[in-house]
């Protein structure tokens, strides 16, 4: 059988390349020539509209990356996703976050084995620890009921929990109104340290997140907290352990070595990926902020947009569009930046969660055969609320020699339950931000042509326009619509990967810096300063000589 | 006098069967409807039932729904445990009804500023029905104790009638002559302060006794018996003895509703947490000081112990178990798996009532089957015969000599003697 055609070999690929080299000189606004680019050039799925009629894309281009998806087996590879294959190639196991979302009725068999009812056990593990809190039955050693909860994690087992409840801040039910989460990531210790001093021992209980259970920043945040509790104890680790800790782990053995008892134990499998965990027991914090059923009001999201994923047309499929477009600016227009702008302050945590999700997964520069490929992938990603980043980095976007493509989120409706004191304000407030949203896209699309003149200004007050923006519209944030505006992204990034022919599932970049950390740490610790580079000497050296000074 | 009262709470109950007794035709609207179902369990009160009986033999007392009551007189006493909107329902009826000018005493615990309120509904709906007659608003807040409440009626310490014209007050003091005649003191004040009276005596109380709660807690930790403590303080004039007792938090209908009623009008009306939001903090925490103690003393590990339980009642001397000390306790030992076994002489049946599908709850006959087998016994009530129980007998039966007084009504070193760990509140062993 002979070796399979790579991406730029294919007929589709090169045919895109021709029609982006054809289009370099065009601007965006001379796209506007079809009276119904509009509707052609967006879509809805349940809570969620994409508009990209913004994007400097063609009728002609769209089929033709509809024609590469096509070429490059995305309809399978979106089986393959879904039933369970081994996705995940270079760690030989699949990657199952779909899964975590399925209804209890439903059955996916992996390895003989249906995964669902061990998912459904855990989700009733989570449902009975939130339930004990939140009825504050759950008792620190001194019998007083737990008041904060923090989790400590980093990467997949703190970006999403924590965007999500900063998200959803609002949809918190009457029994969590009491309960504070928290959230502990950084290796240095200066959140444990800020928030330890503000805390109670006896009413705190710590999640230990951790999909494999060795990574060493969560571990020495966690070792810090369990010697804060020895300390105000008086040493009996096994009753702090018992009352104070729970472990998320895919590693029970692990866990209990470290000494978390088996009832606090709840378990991952390896088939979750760590930036996609937070619909398993990784989600714990969500559930605790919002209560088990909106947990599961975002799992239900999350799953409508699963069958919408799998169900839908290439070309009325949110997830298989948006994945398109991106492979498009990135690889075939070379822009390599990506900025995410949510006009809605509670996702103000969204863009660093989609900066993980995205660039670890597709940050890479190798096929899924190991072979190097010459085609830029995932463009730098970074974001702001909108309106605050008007105020940041616009200026590069508007004037800045960089081509940087732009994805807008906003709700339509916010405020619209709230009665009393300062609603209409809030209301009026909302408008604002919206107004502001489309604004902004609208420049950036069209530059100064939308206004009279605009082309007679000084060069300083020019606007070159030709940035091209998606816009996606949340019907209102909602557990639910969250839940499906994650998934979205999520396939988004799959759909980007099978294009690439990447992995997107394994993050073998970020290894060798955690090994080189280990003999950097025992340098430090022995006073050593000899033996690396030249440069990481004489820095140890000035790091060890300013400790002495110091002591 | 023809009197009609409403509500199926304590308070209309007694007040009934003093003024039926006195001889007033009295009619009790317990709620609006067709059919008449008190809930209110009269025999918690010692001697009501009693009374109750032989008021309606005599045919002074009579029982009913709506319209009767509502016709029935020009005098009506509202003592419904009732928000502001359901008075409001009650008082449509009485006015569209009414043949004369007409008297509303409100018994009941509105929040602050309510019977204003109250007292310009009445009166715009009066212009709207476009009688041709007056409407009187007037408060009469019953300081009357759950267990002394007939004692109480007859003579009250303190008699305040809130009211803003003479007719009105002229009429209420009629009504109640044979009992006014009693009291300490006896004073007629404007609306609001009736109200501020009420509540106010009620968060003092309950301030006295979370502040000896604090002094307990500060006790323990420093060794001191807190009992010489209270002695020292009730021994100044300035402060006497009255609710001065730390113990395992106070509960009943008074202390739970009124006083967050009035916590709530503080922040409202001043715009700041006050004081009475510490008391209830407090509060809050010590109903759940037992739980503590008994959960630290097993080091956390309650599933499938077994914890007799001595008193369920608020108080001695009631059946009522109205946000009882006991519910947070056995909803705590539920939570962990543990076996409870109560013996209240008065309020096992309510219990039993309220929980009866709470496979883990058991409810004894005597006080000494309730500690049969135990792991330990804790004292929620401090019921007479607990005073001066059998103490080798008791150390016989449970499992483990224990006991967790809630009340401090033993004294440590004597429970010492007859070989028992004890943990009182501010007192005993601490843990």
């Amino acid at each position: 059988m002979s070796e399979p055609l790579s991406r730029t070999q294919l007929p589709a690929w090169q045919q895109l390349n021709l029609l982006a080299h054809s289009m370099q000189n065009l601007h965006l606004r001379q796209l506007w020539t079809d009276p119904l680019r509009a509707e052609r050039f967006s879509c809805r799925a349940g809570p969620l509209l994409l508009d990209f009629g913004k994007q400097r894309m063609t009728a002609e281009v769209l089929a033709g990356l509809v024609k590469l998806a096509d070429d490059c087996k995305l309809g399978q590879a979106i089986r393959d996703l879904v039933g369970g294959a081994t996705v995940n190639n270079t760690e030989s196991r699949p990657a199952l976050h779909t899964a975590l979302r399925l209804p209890v009725e439903a059955s996916l068999k992996v390895d003989g084995q249906d995964v669902v009812p061990l998912i459904h056990t855990s989700l009733n593990h989570m449902r009975d620890i939130v339930g004990r809190i939140h009825s504050k039955q759950w008792r620190g050693y001194s019998g007083k009921a737990i008041k904060d909860v923090i989790n400590i994690g980093v990467g997949g087992s703190d970006l999403g929990p924590f965007m999500a409840c900063k998200a959803l801040g609002e949809f918190i039910p009457e029994q969590g109104r009491q309960l504070n989460v928290h959230f502990v990531s950084s290796i240095d210790g200066t959140q444990i340290a800020d928030l330890l001093g503000n805390l109670q021992p006896e009413t705190t209980l710590f999640i230990i997140s951790s999909k494999s259970f060795t990574t060493v920043d969560t571990l020495s945040n966690a070792r810090t907290a369990l010697q804060w509790l020895l300390a105000d104890v008086g040493g009996d680790a096994e009753l702090v352990l018992r009352h104070h800790f729970i472990g998320v782990s895919s590693r029970a053995d692990r866990m209990s070595a470290w000494g978390i008892p088996e009832a606090n134990q709840i378990n991952l499998w390896e088939w979750v990926g760590g930036r996609f965990s937070l619909w398993s027991a990784i989600g714990l914090p969500i559930a605790l902020t919002l209560g088990m059923a909106g947990f599961e009001e975002m799992l239900a999201g999350a799953h409508f947009m699963d069958r919408h994923f799998q169900e839908a047309e290439p070309t009325a499929n949110l997830p298989v569009l948006l994945g398109l477009i991106g492979v498009w600016n990135a690889t075939f227009l070379d822009i390599r930046a990506h900025a995410v702008l949510p006009y809605d302050g509670r996702l103000k945590f969204f863009p660093s969660y989609l900066s993980q999700l995205e660039m670890e997964s597709n940050g890479k520069s190798v096929n899924r055969l190991g072979h190097s490929f010459d085609y830029a992938t995932c463009p730098v990603l970074w974001g702001e609320v909108g309106p605050n980043a008007q105020h940041a980095f616009y200026q590069l976007l508007h004037q800045g020699t960089q081509a940087v493509s732009c994805d807008f989120i906003a709700p339509v409706q916010r405020y619209h339950e709230r009665e009393g004191e300062g609603s209409t304000e809030l209301l009026v407030q909302h408008r604002l931000a919206l107004a502001n949203c489309l604004a902004q896209s609208r420049v950036l699309m069209l530059g100064d042509s939308c206004v009279a003149d605009g082309e007679n200004a000084p060069g300083f007050r020019r606007y070159r326009g030709n940035q091209p923006s998606s816009t996606i519209l949340l019907d209102e944030l909602t557990p639910y619509s969250l839940g499906a505006l994650v998934a979205l992204y999520e396939h988004k990034v799959y759909v980007m990967s099978v294009i690439w022919d990447i992995n997107p599932f394994d993050q073998w970049g970020v290894e060798l810096g955690k090994q080189i950390a280990d003999t950097t740490f025992q340098a430090l610790s022995d006073g050593h300063c000899e033996g690396f580079d030249g440069s990481t000497n004489h820095l140890l050296a000035a790091i060890v000589r300013g400790g002495e000074e110091l002591s | 006098m023809k009197v009609s009262i409403y509500g199926d709470t304590h308070y209309a109950w007694v007040t009934a069967a003093k003024l039926a007794e006195t001889g007033n035709h009295v009619v009790l609207c317990t709620q609006v409807g067709e059919q008449i179902q008190p809930s209110m369990k009269v025999t918690r009160e010692a001697m009501l039932a009693e009374l109750l009986g032989q008021q309606q033999a005599s045919g002074r007392l009579q029982l009913t729904c709506g319209n009767t009551a509502y016709l029935h007189g020009s005098l009506h006493l509202l003592a419904a445990d009732a928000s502001l909107t359901a008075v409001e329902v009650a008082v449509d009826r009485i006015l569209e009804g009414a043949e004369g000018d007409t008297f509303l005493v409100v018994l009941s615990a509105l929040p602050v500023g309510a019977l204003k309120e109250l007292q310009d509904y009445a009166f715009a709906r009066l212009r709207t029905l476009a009688k041709p007659y007056r409407v009187y608003v007037a408060a009469m807040p019953l300081f009357i104790r759950e267990g002394s409440a007939l004692a109480d009626f007859n003579r009250p310490s303190l008699f305040v009638l809130g009211a803003e014209h003479e007719v009105v007050v002229k009429r209420v003091l009629d009504l109640m002559r044979p009992f006014v005649r009693n009291a300490a003191h006896m004073m007629v004040v404007p609306l609001a302060a009736a109200e501020l009276i009420k509540f106010g005596i009620n968060a003092m109380l309950a301030t006295r006794i979370s502040f000896m709660n604090e002094m307990a807690a500060l006790s323990e930790r420093l060794d001191v018996d807190v009992e010489l403590v209270r002695r020292g303080l009730a021994a100044d004039p300035r402060i006497g003895s009255d609710y001065l007792s730390p113990g395992c938090g106070f509960g009943g209908p008074s202390f739970s509703d009124e006083l967050l009623s009035f916590a709530r009008s503080v922040k409202e009306t001043l715009d700041t947490a006050g004081l009475v939001d510490a008391v209830i903090a407090i509060n809050d925490s010590q109903r759940e000081i037992l739980f503590r103690k008994i959960w630290r003393f097993f080091r956390g590990k309650l599933q499938g112990r077994t914890v007799a339980i001595w008193g369920a009642a608020f108080k001695p001397g009631t059946a009522s178990i109205e946000n009882s000390v006991v519910h947070p306790l056995l909803h705590a030992l539920w939570a962990q798996d543990c076996i409870t076994c109560v013996y209240d002489p008065l309020a096992g049946e309510a219990l039993r009532e309220q929980y009866h599908d709470q496979p883990l709850l058991e409810i004894a006959s005597s006080a000494a089957d309730a500690v049969r087998g135990a792991d330990a016994l804790a004292i929620v009530t401090a019921w007479e015969e607990f005073w001066n129980p059998d103490f080798s007998q008791l150390r016989q039966l449970l499992k483990r000599p224990v006991v967790f007084d809630g009340r401090n009504m033993y004294e440590p070193k004597q429970m010492l003697e007859h070989g028992f760990r004890y943990f009182a509140i501010g007192r005993g062993e601490s843990i």
